[in-house]
């Protein structure tokens, strides 16, 4: 394969992944709506569009298995048969191996891809009038909804007109790589830093300089602040095309599960960070499949409880000070405090005589090895999952609560960051030293007077704060720096509260809260204890910033106090 | 040349001839050089922040440009006599595995050499204990020239050392 080749299978493959991200919403709202033509004119469209140009860039094998898929989808449009339960299942199948084929080809342009059974299975779907067996009652709306069709729409003339004038739809966006946008995002932060200190220079004492001069540097500084605002939106995506999978996931599930389930979508246009849209995907799916398998009853238990048969599942996504939530929401049988409980207790995650709120019950949920469900479906229940969600989200800063109400359903809410570029930090100082902390992680910080120091076997100490005594450890003795560490009551306690214990970190002063872009550091410190990445401060200098609990992790293990 | 200026990349065209082309540096007393290949940019000596727990060697982290890069001291790595930082004193950023974001302190930036192949010779065995990093010798008008097989000088297994040390003993 010469470099000419390769490059056009290349673009191929991006622009078909592109293509087929939009197409298996098109087969779902198919299912719902068998008649709507303009659906099966835009699927019709991408399958074409797909058959031409794999078969322009030497893909022969997908450019034939795109031709028997066009061919079925053709004579569903002229209405020569039907939109069955079948033939939707048959077409997300094609869609699932297309879109695994395309990223197969991505990795390897050379993989084998072919599927003859599905590729017959499209031409059988055609002849054999297995495929085209509607159910009963919807066979008549569908057949009403035919003759309501306008008879212009049925004319076959009508029918090719799609592919011969395709509905042109502007396309007003470019694709970028992320690794550029990662360079421009460097520059602009550079360029504030050197414009900080242009300012800084200019109202020194004795400094002077012309009012033209004053003026440009303070219009240079609200565009530089414009620019650094818009190039961090470049990172934004609207969240539709996770919520889009979502539909998929619910589909399934309650398919396999024999439940009757709607999902309702909300806030599909919220702009979240790519980064933290990728690392979503697998907790969300497993929250929206455990709502679908354990939060919602069977259709008859619901008749049985006075509810509507089939099951609702609100999936929405909303700005919220500085965060973005995304909620999954059911009308399902809620959490049942006592019987998290018990279970629990059960399955030896709890001690037998713990008594827990009904707060700390519905959080045992996230425990690993911890599943609600009697019976192990191969939808959810290998209680493997919950425990995952939580450990996901954390990693993306993020944090999970459920609210529930017993007999009326859950709601579990995803606080995240809108972009995992941009941390609130404090900037504290040890020795001369200066480490970033997310603000997160302190929930405050204080003074401590010599008195509130108790030492313990003259080895740890305690910091008292409003009659609470947290353990303490120095920050600088952490770091195993030479030099000889303040005693505690001359520092700065920073207190950082966690479930399974609160506790305090010493450093000599607290010198700024600011937001700080994460920048990552080389292979080389990878892996290192308690570092979570570098962030260039005001004076252009570079700081590493640490995450406490892990620093502190090591050393709180052996104090082990218990509150 | 300059210290501040920015190595360029040779074309692609020249590495097609015989000779390759190095950048040639003082650690000490003696020239080294590494092939221009790996070099990305030469920068003046700012001062690194330091990070805990690392390596004497390891001499902390530098903004370039919005990028944060590890300095390494490639005195101390190669157990040299200690030198005070002067101003001639530079750090060679490294092009080698995308992965890593290296920077080495050198004395003194020297020049750029093109030697042939039969100018350089294999480094002799006696050399004790540096011998490993280097890849040959090259002799012109009575100048050597050691050539420094600077991956291996600061091996990933060493950089691992890094890692190891890191671990937060018990207070």
């Amino acid at each position: 394969m010469d470099a000419f080749e390769r490059e056009i299978k290349t673009d191929f493959l991006t622009e078909a992944k592109d293509l087929l991200s939009g197409t298996e919403q098109c087969f779902l709202s198919l299912e719902k709506n068998p008649s709507d033509l303009e659906n099966l004119n835009l699927i019709f469209r991408l399958a074409h569009n797909l058959k031409g140009s794999s078969g322009a860039v030497g893909f022969s094998e997908l450019a034939d298995f795109t031709h028997k898929l066009e061919s079925l989808l053709l004579a569903l449009k002229e209405q020569r048969i039907l939109v069955s339960p079948k033939i939707v299942e048959l077409l997300l199948r094609s869609n699932d191996y297309l879109s695994q084929t395309i990223e197969t080809l991505r990795g390897d342009l050379t993989a084998s891809y072919n599927n003859r059974e599905l590729a017959t299975e499209l031409c059988d779907a055609l002849t054999n009038p297995s495929y085209h067996e509607v159910p009963g009652p919807q066979a008549a709306t569908v057949a009403d909804q035919i003759e309501s069709v306008e008879p212009r729409l049925m004319s076959p003339k009508c029918a090719e007109a799609p592919t011969s004038q395709p509905q042109v739809r502007k396309d007003e966006n470019i694709r970028v790589s992320l690794s550029r946008i990662e360079k421009l995002l460097n520059n602009v932060g550079e360029l504030s830093i050197l414009q900080a200190v242009m300012v800084q220079q200019s109202t020194e004492r004795g400094t002077v300089i012309s009012p033209l001069m004053r003026e440009t540097l303070s219009s240079m500084s609200k565009i530089i602040r414009e620019t650094q605002n818009l190039s961090m939106g470049l990172r934004m995506m609207p969240i539709k095309q996770m919520f889009q999978k979502m539909q998929r996931i619910v589909r399934d599930t309650s398919k396999s599960l024999g439940k009757e389930v709607e999902l309702h979508l909300a806030g599909e246009e919220t702009e979240i960070d790519k980064t933290v849209l990728e690392q979503l995907g697998d907790p969300l799916v497993h929250i929206v499949r455990n709502a679908v398998d354990h939060g919602l009853e069977s259709n008859e238990e619901r008749l049985a409880a006075g509810k509507s048969a089939v099951g609702n599942v609100y999936l929405s996504a909303s700005h919220r000070a500085g965060h973005v939530m995304i909620e999954v929401r059911e009308d399902g049988k809620g959490l049942d405090p006592n019987k998290l409980t018990e279970k629990a207790k059960a399955k030896g995650l709890i001690s037998p005589d713990t008594k827990l709120s009904p707060e700390q019950a519905y959080k045992l949920i996230f425990l690993p090895g911890f599943s609600t469900k009697e019976q192990v479906t191969d939808v959810s229940g290998r209680g493997v999952g919950m425990d995952v969600v939580k450990t996901n989200i954390s990693s993306l800063q993020g944090r999970v609560e459920i609210e529930t109400d017993l007999g009326k359903g859950t709601s579990f809410q995803i606080f995240l960051p809108l972009t995992l570029a941009i941390i609130d930090s404090i900037v504290v100082q040890v020795d001369d030293n200066r480490f970033v902390v997310p603000l997160n992680q302190v929930s405050e910080f204080f003074r401590p007077q010599e008195s509130d120091i108790t030492n313990v076997y003259g080895r740890h100490e305690l910091v008292t704060l409003r009659d609470e005594h947290l353990p303490t450890f120095s920050l600088s003795s952490l770091m195993k720096r030479e030099t000889e560490t303040k005693p505690t009551w001359m520092q700065t306690a920073l207190v950082i509260r966690e479930g399974s214990g609160n506790f305090a970190v010493n450093v000599d002063r607290v010198i700024a809260q600011q937001q700080v872009v994460i920048k990552p550091l080389g292979a080389e410190l990878k892996g290192k204890t308690g570092i979570m990445g570098s962030a260039i401060l005001g004076d252009g200098r570079p700081a590493l910033i640490l995450d406490l609990f892990e620093l502190t992790k090591a050393v709180r293990g052996e104090v082990n106090i218990r509150h | 040349m300059s210290q501040k200026e920015e190595v360029k990349k040779p074309e692609k065209a020249r590495q097609a001839e015989t000779s390759e082309r190095y950048l040639a540096f003082l650690l000490g007393k003696e020239q080294y050089a590494i092939p221009l290949l790996q070099v990305k940019e030469v920068i003046e000596m700012s001062e690194p922040t330091p990070i805990p727990q690392t390596p004497s060697y390891f001499k902390g982290i530098i903004n370039l440009r919005g990028q944060v890069i590890s300095v390494l001291d490639l005195r101390s790595r190669l157990q040299l006599a200690k030198i005070e930082n002067g101003p001639k004193t530079a750090i060679i950023i490294l092009d080698l595995d995308p992965a890593f974001c290296l920077g080495v302190i050198v004395d003194r930036i020297n020049s750029v050499l093109a030697f042939q192949a039969d100018d350089v010779s294999t480094p002799p065995e006696l050399l004790s204990g540096k011998e490993q990093y280097l890849t040959g010798v090259a002799r012109r008008d009575n100048k050597m020239t050691l050539i420094l097989d600077i991956k291996a000088a600061l091996s990933l297994t060493d950089l691992e050392v890094v890692k190891s040390n890191s671990q937060i003993k018990s207070a």
